[in-house]
């Protein structure tokens, strides 16, 4: 059982206020701990050979004791199963699994010391297999850990499985920067299992699967997907079978609504539950085994109702999350990203040469990639935002604002709606 | 297409309030007019008198009423306007005002004396007016207000997060503290152990010293011990024990002599008590006595065999009696038993007889016959019920004989036995009927075969009969069964009287032997025996009585002895324990002077030698301790003591070592078990993304007035040819190219004009600019969109500047002048109302020095006469201005 980023002692954000009145769970019950006692339950039913951690185990502000000792906590059943645990640091745990692997005897730390290491496992029923791991030495590696050499492959193994924490593909990065060809050009690893990055990217179906495993639970409303352990079967001709056990406590999930066929505000409402009842109905075919689902809601479209549908959306800004409990399944509102407006002839309106007709022209723009005026909007927005950034309410408290340019993109287009929905406001002679 | 000019050529005031009478102004269609007049003589209510015609919306009193004519091209247009209202004329017919520009740009066509000074509230909603205008009717300012955030969205949250922050510090120092207290723990352990290293060397360095101690005491204790080691030999109460002893031993020979006196006493008793008898063992008369209660026994046998043996004889004699007469002997047990199968075939023959009489009379038809002529009977049931009537008999008889012998009663047992005897010998039973066969020949014919087969073995058997009656001496006439059952009942009796005759006799013989031997042991005792066996067990047991107390006196003889044996020990003991107690002191046996020093030597001794054993004990124990140190030995006790003050300082370091060890592990446990980082971290994580979303609404904000800048400055570059470069190339031709015009629109009360001024070099705001570089400013921005409002509107107004450049000089005056000149060429009307007749006279010299028309001067004083003045100012107020409507819904 492989099983990437757990960050214990930080708590899931994104989560409604009144958790604990609409469902009797806290937000202790959907964090990573109770993952991590899923995961070790899990591993400990299906009699693994092996729990391996992708790094990042522990969070690392409270590495010290408090992670340290529920770390200790919950892989104490592992060990009374006699299965064997092994992990890699990730940039968070640089000290605490060194630390774990010195007092529990049963856990064996890999690569220590930014050193590449090989270690065999016999499986019960199975055949030999290795384990090739690499340790962060320091909380931050500029160089990538294929820099340092690597281990001749151990006789005798039927396939040799890779385990590392690092930044793929990103040159730049202070994580342990590492390149796909480079893992690819290990040709003996049948397989890389990463940590870092809490997306899962593992192709279970790829013949030599390269991905990270993702956050065993999700951390915030950003992560969504499934998420969960993934059990590893080698077989004896080193061919290896994947499977993810989807066992997070919490999961979020994008959900799209295009509002043109709404008529009135109730229409949200009914689209939401019907996206509850599709995941309570995975929840009984045992598709996934969350006890709360979030959903990030995305709103677009053009639609007469859009009053109506801005009022029921201001419920949401109210607090009110719009949530329903089923059965020990809580699912909620985590969010809603607006891009509803009014319906509005962007191409008639274009036309006109007045104010409305400009800022039309340059909606169109936005949507279209290859537009000069779209990029210099884009460029002027990255200003804008760069000039809002140090005002004294944020400076220091914040990073900087990291947007891609499909991001201001978008925003841009949410803000050029709003944008020309106030500006109609002004204009003389409007019907009210 | 260029715009056609209005003319004003004539103005009359008809009723306007603070006028008095009506009056009128005539420019005689001239393209300059100049209006002077003293202050309050109606300059500016002509001005507005112009306005309300032109634009009544917005200069509208309906108080007023005014009529003016005008040249627009080759037409002449009357206006009448009156409550509130225009009316146009031409030659007499209504018509369609001209095509004016809008209501709100009406302004642009008049600068007062007010704006001049830049006191008029209205300098800024000109500009925005005019911003507005320019912005197709779009307020970016109001839009831009709307789409902002306040000023100081997020300075809560920022709050709460530097909270959030300063508490996850304070853990986090805590915890960083406490890292530093575990990081402390190797050194602390490794000097925990080697101080417990050298701290476990105090107790050996503790049983040197005792070692050491003790060997010195001893040393001390020893010599003085000898000198008085002969009281080692006795004991503090030695000399009472010696009394003691000496008490006990008279005790102990008066006690023997009593006991020897006792015994003597005893002797004589026993001889006294013996007597003749012989000392025999007592379970010899115990037998004799079990044997003398067996003869008792045999004795009441006897008379019971002797009683019985009466009875069966007086029965037997009776029967004897009854039956004299008769020779025949009884028959045999042998006899009977035949005679009862003899029974059974003549019953079974019979039974069959009846059965075949009755099958043979039930078929002739006759009635069966139901008696028979011999009537023994051979069932189980009467011959049960014949041992039932023996029974009853021998009870009768035995009853009556117990009745004679012991007790009345038993006649009522003989009455009932009696009477179940005759309830018995009167009872019968009748025979069952047969079932009818039927009557056809062969069954005949079989019946009549088994009749005589039976007629045959019933002769037989009659026979025979005849014999056993014969061979048993029966009488005729009485039933058999009866008389074979007396016969049986007496053969029986016999064989009891016979039974109770040798009873009798060995009982009788048994009591004779019995006897016999009680006898010969009592005589061999010396005692007489007595006649009966009550006699005789009275006797044996006062024999046994005596065998007792002898016994007794002989037992307690045997125990005097022993405790005259004992006595005579004990003084023994006594005489030698006192001799002991000499020999333990030393001394000979009655040395007792000797003997007290020693005793009062004894406490001291004692002291010293508890004192020598403790020591001993002390240095024993040390030694002990000391078996498995092969370590240092001190050479001194100095030395000694400074290994043992270092070896208690390391104990002590050891003891703080581990209380620090152990606070350190429960400060790392108590935090592992807490998780007061997670929520620290938790509530930061909540507050930057409070803060990081009120920063998303700023962005957002950002982003949306981005779109209004983006369009508003498009709108700037689309409208500033016409317009603002106008304006600004009037402003610098006016400024000596000193100031440009600016219009601001992004400023915090809404758009306004600026200049910026070359030789400072800056942007100034209106405010602060001169009198008259506002005027021009003003002058220049308004002429220059009347303008072009004009010409897009299609007529061009006439032009009313109200004392605008009084404060002007000579050379901005005549940039002024200049301009007003182009206007004129262009076809404009310009009315320039002063009260300043130095005005005029710029007005003239400089339409000299350009070669243009004089301008047509109107003097009020001389229109009006004064007398036609207004009552006051007041008197011509203005009505409210109405609210501006959006170009494009004109």
């Amino acid at each position: 059982m492989f099983c990437g980023d757990v960050h214990l002692g930080r708590r899931p954000s994104g989560l409604p206020l009144d958790l604990k009145e609409q469902s009797g769970l806290s937000a202790r019950d959907l964090g990573p701990k109770a993952a991590l006692e899923r995961a070790v339950a899990e591993a400990c039913r299906e009699r693994v050979d092996a729990f391996v951690f992708a790094g990042d185990v522990v969070q690392q502000e409270n590495s010290v004791f408090e992670a340290f000792g529920a770390l200790s906590r919950c892989i104490e059943p592992l060990a009374r199963a006699a299965i064997r645990i092994f992990g890699v640091a990730g940039n968070h745990d640089v000290e605490t699994l060194p630390r774990l692997a010195s007092s529990f005897p049963q856990f064996q730390l890999l690569g220590a010391k930014g050193r590449w290491e090989d270690c065999v496992l016999q499986g019960r029923s199975g055949p030999r297999i290795a384990l090739r791991g690499w340790s962060f030495p320091a909380q931050h590696v500029s160089e990538s850990p294929f820099t340092h050499p690597r281990p001749d492959a151990p006789e005798d193994v039927c396939a040799v499985l890779g385990v590392v924490h690092g930044d793929l593909d990103d040159a730049r990065s202070r994580y342990a920067p590492l390149r796909r060809r480079d893992l690819e050009a290990d040709s003996i690893v049948k397989g890389w299992f990463l940590g870092h990055i809490h997306k899962p990217s593992l192709d279970a179906s790829a013949q030599r699967p390269i991905g990270y495993l993702g956050s065993l639970s999700a951390l915030d409303r950003t992560e969504t997907g499934r998420h969960g352990p993934w059990i590893v079967a080698v077989e004896n001709s080193g061919a290896l079978s994947i499977e993810q056990r989807a066992l997070a406590p919490l999961a979020f999930e994008d959900v799209s609504f295009d509002v043109s066929d709404w008529t009135d505000g109730a229409a949200f409402e009914q689209a939401l539950r019907a996206k509850y009842a599709a995941v309570r109905e995975a929840r009984a075919s045992g598709a996934n085994s969350a006890r709360a689902v979030g959903f990030n809601v995305s709103l677009y479209g053009a639609t007469p109702a859009f009053k109506a549908l801005r009022a029921k959306l201001a419920e949401f800004d109210e607090g009110r999350l719009l949530s329903a409990e089923f059965d020990g399944l809580l699912c909620f509102v985590a969010d809603i990203d607006d891009r509803t407006h009014e319906p509005v002839d962007l191409m008639r309106l274009a036309l006109s040469t007045d104010p409305a007709g400009l800022l039309a022209r340059r909606l169109l723009a936005l949507q279209d990639e290859s537009s000069l005026l779209a990029q210099e909007l884009i460029g002027r927005a990255l200003e804008s935002i760069e000039a809002s950034a140090p005002r004294r309410e944020f400076l220091g408290a914040l990073g900087p604002p990291l947007w891609s340019d499909t991001q201001v993109r978008s925003r841009l287009l949410r803000a050029g709606w709003r944008a020309l929905e106030k500006l109609e406001a002004t204009r003389e002679g409007r019907p009210a | 297409m260029s715009a056609r000019s209005l003319e004003l050529l004539e103005l009359e005031l008809v009723h306007a309030p603070g006028f008095s009478e009506s009056f009128a102004i005539h420019t005689e269609a001239a393209s300059q007019v100049v209006i002077v007049g003293p202050n309050e003589s109606g300059k500016s209510s002509l001005a507005a008198a112009l306005f309300s015609v032109l634009w009544p919306a917005q200069e509208s009193n309906p108080n007023l009423e005014i009529t003016a004519r005008f040249r627009l091209g080759e037409r002449t247009l009357r206006a009448r306007h009156r409550s509130g209202h225009t009316s146009w004329s031409d030659d007499g017919l209504e018509v369609q005002a001209p095509p004016l520009p809008a209501d709100e740009i009406a302004r642009c066509f008049r600068i007062s004396v007010d704006e001049r000074r830049g006191e008029g509230a209205d300098t800024a909603t000109l500009a925005a007016v005019i911003v507005r205008a320019l912005a197709g009717g779009y307020d970016f300012a109001k839009a831009r207000e709307s789409l902002g955030v306040p000023a100081r969205l997020g300075e809560a949250e920022r709050k709460a997060l530097n909270q959030a922050r300063e508490a996850l510090n304070a853990i986090a120092s805590d915890q960083e503290r406490w890292k530093h207290e575990a990081d402390k723990l190797e050194v602390l352990r490794e000097q925990l152990g080697e101080a417990k290293l050298l701290a476990s060397e105090l107790p050996m360095l503790d049983a040197l010293g005792r070692e050491r101690s003790a060997r010195r005491e001893l040393q001390r204790i020893e010599p003085r011990l000898q000198e008085v080691a002969g009281s080692a030999r006795v004991s503090e109460r030695e000399l009472e024990r010696l009394a003691a002893e000496e008490k006990r031993l008279e005790q102990r020979r008066e006690t023997l002599r009593k006991r020897e006196t006792a015994c003597e006493h005893s002797k004589r008793q026993l001889e006294a008590q013996a007597g003749p008898a012989r000392r025999v063992d007592s379970s010899q008369i115990c037998a004799r006595l079990a044997d003398a209660r067996e003869l008792l026994v045999r004795e009441s046998d006897q008379m019971r065999l002797r009683a019985e043996l009466q009875v069966t004889q007086t029965r037997h004699a009776r029967w004897l009696e009854n039956s004299s007469d008769r020779e025949c002997a009884l028959p045999s047990p042998a006899e009977l038993e035949r005679f009862a199968q003899f029974s059974d075939d003549w019953n079974a023959a019979l039974a069959q007889a009846l059965a075949l009489a009755d099958v043979r009379a039930l078929l002739s038809g006759s009635v069966p016959a139901r008696t028979a002529e011999f009537d023994p009977q051979s069932s189980a049931a009467a011959r049960l019920r014949t041992t039932l009537l023996v029974v009853c008999a021998v009870t009768l008889v035995s009853a009556i004989a117990a009745a004679a012998l012991f007790h009345p009663l038993f006649y009522g047992l003989a009455a009932l036995a009696a009477a179940a005897l005759w309830i018995g010998l009167s009872d019968s039973k009748p025979l069952p009927l047969p079932t009818p066969p039927d009557s056809s020949a062969p069954t005949r014919a079989l019946v009549e075969g088994r009749a005589r087969t039976l007629e045959e073995r019933q002769a037989v058997l009659a026979k025979r009969g005849q014999e056993f009656k014969s061979r048993f001496g029966l009488q005729p006439g009485l039933p058999t069964a009866v008389q074979v059952e007396s016969l049986r009942q007496r053969a029986n009796d016999l064989g009891l009287l016979e039974a109770a005759r040798a009873k009798l006799a060995a009982a009788e013989s048994a009591f004779d032997e019995l006897r016999d031997l009680l006898t010969a042991f009592l005589s061999s005792q010396a005692v007489e025996p007595a006649g009966t066996a009550h006699g005789l067990i009275a006797q044996l047991e006062g024999l046994l009585e005596g065998q007792s107390r002898r016994a007794k006196l002989e037992e307690d003889l045997q125990r005097l002895g022993g405790e005259i044996a004992a006595a005579k020990n004990d003084v023994l003991d006594s005489e030698a324990a006192l001799a002991k107690l000499y020999i333990d002191a030393g001394l000979r046996a009655g040395e007792r002077a000797a003997l007290e020093q020693l005793v009062r030597d004894r406490a001291p001794f004692l002291s010293l030698a508890d004192e020598a054993k403790v020591q001993q004990h002390a240095l024993a124990s040390a030694l002990h301790e000391l078996t498995d140190w092969q370590g240092w030995r001190p050479a001194s006790d100095q030395e000694l003591a400074q290994r043992r003050a270092k070896a208690v300082e390391m104990s002590a370091l050891a003891d703080q070592r581990h209380g620090e060890i152990g606070g350190i592990e429960r400060g790392i446990a108590e935090r592992r078990a807490r998780d007061e980082v997670e929520n620290a971290r938790a509530n930061l994580h909540a507050a930057e993304a409070a803060l990081e979303q009120r920063r998303e609404q700023v962005f957002d904000a950002a982003l949306a007035q981005l779109f209004i800048d983006e369009v508003e400055h498009a709108m700037e570059i689309s409208v500033q040819d016409p317009v603002l470069i106008r304006a600004q190339h009037m402003f610098e031709e006016f400024t000596g190219h000193r100031h440009t015009l600016q219009l601001a629109t992004g400023g915090a009360n809404g758009p306004d004009f600026k200049s910026h001024d070359h030789v400072l070099g800056r942007a100034v705001s209106l405010e602060n600019l001169s009198s008259g570089t506002r005027t021009q400013l003003l002058l220049a921005a308004r002429l220059a969109f009347a303008v072009d409002a004009a010409e897009r509107a299609g007529v061009r107004p006439p032009l009313c500047l109200d004392e605008a450049l009084a404060t002007t000089d000579e050379t901005r005056f005549e940039a002024v002048a200049d301009v007003v000149a182009l206007l004129l060429k262009e076809g404009w009307q310009v009315i320039y109302l002063t009260s300043q007749h130095t005005d005029v006279e710029r007005w003239r010299r400089r339409a000299f020095d350009t070669n243009m028309l004089a301008p047509r001067v109107i003097d009020l004083e001389k229109v009006r006469q004064l007398a036609g003045a207004p009552a006051s100012v007041q008197d011509l107020e203005l009505p409210a201005e109405p609210a501006l409507p959006a170009p494009l819904a004109m």
